[in-house]
């Protein structure tokens, strides 16, 4: 172990104590980076899933609705719904949702989008920190 | 100073930065749990329920329960489900009596009644007028019906006494002219709210919201936490005009101006119709909040609310102790009476 008697040669006490607490942070800061779950967003038609979308690939996808096409985006680790303008649609007054329980809908459509998870604040038809918004 | 030494340093203060974060991250004082949250398409709208307090598979159970009970409801309820009693009632010859479910012959009795107490101002027998003016369509309308298909609805209309719809014993149910036809949307939603809490109380949920589309049920709360509710600014999707905290037993319904609309030369034609004028409601309202026992009731009261306006609307509710309204004016004013639980805010 001629390493570690050069480095305890070449250090003081405080410096080895400085060293391990970089240690203890980097560790710890992988453990932040790794830590938050990868989010996912099911997609269904009528109440029934129709495919599932990673929220950490940006992409546009084209599901069939009731009425036409609609067009699903997903940007930055959130989704949010495009295209079908209609005062039903529900998507279009919610915009971007990225919170687990949360989801868009494009009503006349019959398209839902749900982020997985469990709930963690408001309901789905909140753009604020409700429970719900009567509307 | 070494210059290793140095950067020892600045490598220690980044793990010290790290730590806090770390820190920071741990649970501290606990909190409370979060609602467990699922949402479908039902009734022509977003329906969420929230629960709190219960096994997650338990709650599962339930909401499944109750989203199964709404399911069922609109199957009977909704006009524009063909095999549903009320699209064949509709679609049926006028003037003969039809055996209809139990259930339905209940909703539409408190409809004629609170249909009678607001003097005609809620009729759930406007079917006809609805589908001229087509809110429900997809894609929505632009422009008002014909005034001819107007004048002829309104023609047919008066020479039809009453509510056109008439009850008779063994659930039989008849509607008496072709300007009639059930449309139960003021009302069904409202019973389908109440009795999907109903299947979320015998699963042993005590503590619940739902929220159809702005119809909302309450039960007991978050852990002590109050339901924390917004309304929804009547010219902004975005914004909130008050925040009402709910606890224990209550129900929730709004009506407003912009739920189904469209504008036409500056004109803004929504979807609360007036039984009276056969169009959008002209009442100097823009939305009505009605807090009551039963979603039914609030259903209900606040269309009656709507179109019948301020003054004789507020007389209406004399009628029904322990409910309560929030009305804003066209002007953005709000009113409200003693009892509605309610902040007034001005959130963007």
């Amino acid at each position: 172990m001629k390493w570690l008697e050069l480095f305890l040669r070449a250090s003081t006490p405080t410096d080895r104590f400085v060293l391990g607490i970089s240690a203890a942070g980097i560790l710890s800061s992988g453990w932040l980076i790794t830590s938050e779950p990868g989010k996912r967003a099911v997609v269904f038609r009528d109440n029934r899933p129709v495919m599932t979308l990673a929220l950490d690939q940006d992409r546009k996808q084209e599901v069939s609705g009731r009425l036409g096409p609609v067009i699903i985006q997903v940007e930055q680790g959130r989704v949010r719904l495009l295209e079908y303008q209609s005062p039903r649609m529900i998507g279009t007054r919610t915009g971007w949702i990225q919170g687990a329980g949360r989801a868009t809908a494009c009503v006349p459509c019959g398209v839902l989008v749900r982020v997985e998870g469990k709930q963690k604040g408001s309901a789905p038809s909140s753009a604020h920190e409700f429970d719900a918004v009567s509307e | 100073m070494k210059p290793w030494t140095r950067w020892l340093g600045w490598l220690g203060l980044f793990g010290l930065g790290m730590l806090f974060l770390l820190v920071s991250r741990l649970p501290g004082e606990p909190e409370a749990e979060p609602p467990l949250l699922e949402t479908r398409l039902l009734m022509g709208t977003l329906v969420s329920i929230s629960t709190w307090g219960v096994e997650e598979k338990q709650a599962e159970a339930a909401m499944e329960q109750a989203f199964a009970e709404m399911s069922r409801i609109e199957g009977m309820m909704s006009r524009f489900i063909p095999t549903s009693p009320v699209s064949g009632l509709n679609d049926a010859p006028r003037g003969a009596f039809h055996t209809v479910p139990a259930e339905l012959i209940s909703v539409v009795s408190k409809g004629l009644e609170i249909g009678q107490l607001s003097g005609g101002a809620f009729d759930i027998g406007l079917g006809p007028l609805s589908d001229l003016w087509g809110f429900s369509r997809e894609p929505p309308p632009e422009t008002p019906p014909a005034p001819d298909a107007l004048k002829k609805w309104r023609e047919e209309r008066d020479r039809t006494p009453g509510p056109g719809i008439e009850l008779a014993s063994d659930n039989r149910l008849r509607l008496t002219g072709p300007a009639i036809g059930l449309d139960l949307g003021g009302i069904a939603k409202g019973y389908a709210v109440e009795r999907a809490m109903e299947m979320l109380r015998q699963a042993g949920v005590v503590n619940a919201l739902i929220n159809a589309g702005g119809d909302m049920r309450i039960a007991g709360s978050k852990g002590g936490k109050p339901w924390h509710i917004g309304l929804r600014d009547p010219r902004k999707p975005d914004g909130v005009v008050a925040v009402m905290d709910l606890t224990g037993s209550k129900a929730l319904a709004t009506s407003g101006d912009y739920e189904r609309f469209f504008m036409a030369d500056g004109v803004r034609y929504h979807h609360i119709l007036d039984p009276k004028q056969g169009g959008s409601s002209r009442s100097g309202l823009m939305a009505v909040s009605i807090q009551a026992a039963d979603s039914l009731t609030a259903d209900a009261l606040s269309t009656a609310v709507f179109v019948l306006g301020e003054s004789a609307g507020l007389a209406l509710l004399q009628q029904f102790p322990g409910c309560e309204a929030l009305l804003i004016r066209e002007d953005g004013q709000m009113v409200q009476t003693p009892g509605f639980v309610a902040t007034r805010s001005k959130t963007p």
